[in-house]
């Protein structure tokens, strides 16, 4: 076939003149030239924006951490309150977007990880000092010291900072190199191995325990609800069947053991008259179900939210889960998701959830998972509020209409438990639930109630 | 021109010419619809404007997109694996702590750089109801920050991981140094 059209463009080339030919082709590489230096230019801009993107964010975040070891240092001088406040205000906000930008560069995850768990830290920290100092709480000595701690380390870290703010400036650091960098593959490069340091003063940084979301602590959390005992695999398989009877189970089998926050064993489970296959999570220490994860499609309601509640607690019971109250739901995919709350003594315990998720056509229960009663569920020994529900009815805005009153255990940011009043109401159509500290009177929290045809939703 | 060397330009320039052409078209970000070469099909909009059919906050939607860009394939457990790995980064201090923070970090979901975060979700998949499982509280990994697909990782770091859990192709796991 190519012969036929090279002798066709060979008779052809014979009847048309050389330079006209010499011009067309001319014309076609022209255009890929231009086409391709065309291309490049595009690339390099695009190159360019992402550059310039990750030096605004170095620069921003040196700045920042400039400001955070400024503030660091004076919080320790200041004296009156509100400069206080005011300044740690500061380094809350400062640090978190120092860490917002760190986390917009192109390092890996492994070399500031630590970085950003410090700077996390330093501004949840702060924020919980600033909340405590306005209620009028004093900052220890313990936290002085700790106020210290952080600061020698973000002198340490605006060291670093400077130099690779330097290296930017003269042009030794680019930043395509750092991102092409792999996990381990480091070079002596001046400017890689500053970014390398980034990750080295924090060698020593073991973290901070203090009141709040991210603090050392969280992630050291024992179960509460569970003893030493520790299960067999048989064992725990027997307690499968009798949390869903023996007859209608057609199998269980053994997974292994999944050890990390939770020493668990794992299960694969179907049932009789299910096609599910379940995955079923037992604590291993007392065998208790922690966690079972099974999807279904459900097509059509066939039985109501308040069925389903009641056939979530039957299953509870089973479980030897016994003595507690549904609060919220959320359909989703006519699946219902129900959240449910121990209660000891007409005192409901937020902190101690279960949730069930039941099929609206057959009642079937999909999944369940039990981490907030497995984690806290103890016998509460001071329940006593100091408050009469009178004077904290008093705390309330006067706005709102209150619908429904009681007590409520619940869980802070740091998971403490506070005693607290609830209040539930209603202001201008929106509805709201209000908590009073039962012990001091403070109000604690305020949460919106968003109401949609699938159930309820709290913020 | 002799024949052979004839043939031999004309090979060369058409390869020269698919390359440039194929180049063009993944700058310029063109698709062209061949039936059969793709196994999901691309609509025009993006998978944000795919109806959801659960309700659910656009959180909950921003963890299906990338559910449905790194487990698609997966069973329901490793889809609410995958999604609960997202959920541990954001409680842990050592990552970003937004949920679109914690996807968007740079290198760390490649779903995310190569565009396929951006495929339209089937409808008919476990996907929603992974995330939603995921977002109410469930987690199967107990507490894993880590996952890769040990067939086709490139990092060696990842190997020196501490392996929590495998399903399906996915290995999860945590920093050598413990439960953080």
């Amino acid at each position: 076939m190519i012969e036929k059209i090279e002798s066709s463009i060979i008779r052809w080339k014979r009847k048309t003149n050389p330079k006209v030919l010499g011009i067309i082709f001319f014309c076609i590489f022209g255009f890929f030239t231009i086409f391709s230096m065309e291309m490049t230019n595009n690339f390099k801009r695009q190159k360019q924006l992402v550059q310039d993107e990750y030096n605004r964010s170095m620069y921003e975040m040196t700045g920042y951490i400039k400001n955070v070891d400024l503030n660091l240092s004076k919080i320790q001088i200041i004296t009156d309150k509100s400069l206080k406040i005011t300044t740690l205000a500061d380094i809350w906000r400062q640090s978190n977007l120092a860490k917002e930008n760190l986390a917009n560069l192109p390092i890996i995850q492994n070399n500031m990880g630590k970085t950003s768990k410090y700077l996390t830290q330093v501004s949840d920290f702060s924020f919980s000092l600033m909340k405590s100092v306005s209620r009028d709480k004093p900052i220890t000595e313990e936290q002085y010291k700790e106020i210290k701690m952080l600061n020698t380390s973000s002198t340490e870290l605006l060291k670093v900072c400077n130099n690779i703010f330097d290296d930017l400036n003269t042009g030794r650091l680019k930043w395509d190199e750092v991102a092409k960098l792999g996990n381990e593959q480091l070079d002596e490069d001046v400017a890689i191995s500053d970014i390398q340091s980034i990750a080295k003063t924090f060698v020593e940084y073991e973290g901070l325990i203090y009141d709040g979301a991210y603090s050392n602590h969280i992630t050291d959390l024992k179960p509460k609800s569970l003893s030493e005992t520790v299960v067999t695999e048989e064992q725990a398989k027997t307690n499968i069947m009798t949390i869903f009877g023996e007859e209608s189970v057609e199998y269980v089998n053994y997974k292994g053991e999944n050890t990390n926050q939770l020493q668990l064993l794992e299960f694969e489970l179907k049932l009789k008259d299910s096609a599910n296959i379940r995955e079923i999570y037992m604590t291993k220490n007392d065998g208790k179900l922690y966690l079972m994860i099974s999807d279904k499609t459900v097509t059509e309601q066939k039985i109501t939210v308040d069925n389903a509640k009641e056939l979530g607690k039957n299953f509870l019971k089973g479980m030897g889960i016994d003595n507690v109250t549904d609060t919220y739901y959320i359909i989703t995919d006519n699946l219902v998701t129900i959240n449910y709350a121990a209660i000891q003594d007409t005192v409901i315990l937020y902190p101690d959830l279960v949730k069930v998720k039941i099929a609206l056509d057959n009642g079937e229960i999909c999944s369940v998972e039990t981490g907030g009663y497995t984690y806290n569920h103890v016998n509460r020994d001071n329940l006593l509020p100091k408050l009469s529900i009178e004077d904290a009815e008093k705390k309330v805005n006067k706005s709102i209409k209150i619908e429904s009153k009681n007590l409520a255990l619940i869980p802070t940011e740091s998971k403490r438990e506070l005693l607290v009043y609830e209040f539930k109401g209603a202001i201008e159509q929106k509805k709201c639930i209000v908590y009073i500290n039962a012990l001091t009177g403070e109000e604690e929290n305020i949460l919106m109630i968003i109401e949609t045809p699938n159930g309820t939703l709290t913020m | 021109m002799k024949a052979y060397n004839f043939k031999k330009y004309t090979v060369f320039l058409c390869v020269l010419g698919i390359l440039i052409f194929s180049l063009y078209m993944s700058v310029n970000n063109i698709n062209i619809n061949i039936p059969g070469l793709y196994a999901a099909k691309e609509t025009k909009a993006s998978s944000l404007a795919t109806k959801n059919p659960s309700t659910g906050s656009d959180v909950t939607m921003l963890l299906a997109r990338l559910i449905n860009g790194e487990a698609r394939g997966e069973p329901y457990e490793g889809q609410v694996c995958v999604a609960a790995v997202v959920l541990n980064r954001v409680k842990s201090a050592e990552f970003p702590n937004t949920l679109s923070g914690v996807i968007y970090q740079k290198g760390q979901f490649t779903c995310v750089t190569d565009g396929q975060f951006n495929k339209p979700i089937d409808t008919k998949s476990t996907i929603y109801k992974a995330a939603k499982e995921a977002m109410n509280g469930s987690d199967p990994t107990n507490g894993a920050l880590f996952f890769y697909n040990a067939k086709t990782t490139k990092s060696k770091w990842l190997f020196t991981l501490k392996t929590v859990k495998v399903v399906g192709s996915h290995t999860f796991a945590v920093s050598p140094g413990g439960k953080k």
